[in-house]
């Protein structure tokens, strides 16, 4: 009965406690009511679960050819999932498992700007159509893998440059090595530069 | 009435002839698959993009796909169809001219033009007797805003696919 007791005691007390501190709220008046609100609002907005990545890793890189559905100089996401090397476009989503990858070339390459060049076309006339000899440098990437049928496979895109140099140290990590040809063997020694060759001192 | 009808039978009689006879195909052997392998490139040529190689690939599986004959289309290193008829489709990259999508653009009358040749190969995947051997090409001399470069490896697709069309389905 002493214990019963007890508990309805301290009940009684933690109610007190609530009271009092209530009416210390009330005391304070909406100011303080609204401020510990606003103050506490953003908490609301943290989800309860931990979200997926927000963005992917590479955006807006350059898409030339090999995935499916995706056609030549479209943008494409890239994302380095913890299986896969993932390509996203719009609701297409694309992946080459690093298991699969047998070759990563990195070259450095040049782009013209199409799109802008046909704006400043129609804008200005011919002195807007030389936009057309500016170039655009970018690197490129050129992932060889093999499907689950053990076909080979291939596909290539452009990064901004020296995103390339990220993207090689992120696949390193992953464990899937980049090569950067000798200059001798590179495909166009004007346009196409060994990375590693411009970045000697 | 009578008389017109008779001589005009027999030439439609020999008109079929000679069609069913045009169909036949070099070889007389029909198709139903084709494996494509990755393209080599020769070694005096030495400004050819490595996306390139892969475009010439997956463009020519493309237009291989799209072929109404044709049952499947494999991959380099794909296991082939037990008891069907494969033709393995192989080739070389023999001249490339990078040509330039400005020059086509603000200059235009064929300067600028890109251009990929290639020594194409076709061969029975079972046997792996050498059935044709041609030359194709790839060019880019027009377009929007001068064209894509990239467009010759679509061209030389194209142009591979005709070859396989007209001798092997």
């Amino acid at each position: 009965m002493e214990a019963v007791g007890g508990i309805i005691a301290a009940g009684q007390e933690a109610k007190k406690e609530l009271v009092d501190k209530q009416s210390v709220l009330a005391k304070e008046g909406p100011v303080r009511r609204t401020l510990v609100g606003v103050a506490l609002l953003p908490l609301l907005l943290v989800p309860a679960f931990p979200a997926e990545k927000a963005s992917p890793d590479f955006r807006k890189a350059f898409h030339l050819v090999g995935v499916p559905g995706v056609l030549r100089d479209e943008r494409i996401d890239i994302d380095l999932a913890a299986d896969a090397l993932v390509f996203q476009h719009k609701k297409l989503v694309y992946r080459v498992p690093y298991t699969g990858i047998t070759q990563v070339l990195l070259l450095r390459a040049d782009r013209v700007y199409e799109k802008s060049t046909y704006a400043a076309a129609v804008a200005f006339g011919f002195p807007g159509a030389l936009l057309i000899l500016k170039k655009h440098k970018v690197d490129t990437v050129v992932v060889d893998f093999k499907n689950e049928r053990g076909g080979r496979m291939g596909l290539a895109v452009q990064l901004e440059p020296y995103e390339g140099q990220r993207l090689r140290e992120m696949l390193k990590g992953h464990g899937v090595a980049v090569d950067e040809p000798p200059l001798s063997q590179i495909t166009d020694p004007k346009s196409t530069t060994s990375l590693e060759e411009e970045h000697k001192p | 009435m009578k008389s017109r009808s008779a001589r005009i039978l027999p030439l439609f009689l020999c008109a079929g002839l000679v069609i069913a006879l045009g169909g036949e195909k070099k070889g007389g052997t029909r198709y139903e698959y084709v494996q494509v392998d990755r393209f080599n490139v020769a070694e005096d040529v030495v400004d050819f993009p490595a996306d390139y190689q892969i475009g010439i690939m997956e463009d020519l599986i493309k237009a291989l796909q799209r072929t109404k004959n044709l049952t499947g289309v494999l991959r380099e290193g794909e296991t082939l169809p037990e008891g069907k008829q494969v033709l393995h489709l192989t080739g070389t990259v023999t001249k490339f001219k990078k040509g330039s999508q400005a020059a086509r653009y603000l200059v235009g009358f064929g300067a600028g033009a890109t251009v990929v040749v290639a020594q194409v190969r076709f061969y029975d995947a079972t046997t792996k007797q050498l059935l044709l051997e041609r030359k194709a090409d790839g060019k880019v001399w027009i377009g929007v805003m001068g064209g894509k470069s990239a467009g010759a490896t679509n061209g030389l697709a194209k142009e591979i696919v005709k070859v396989v069309k007209a001798n092997f389905l």
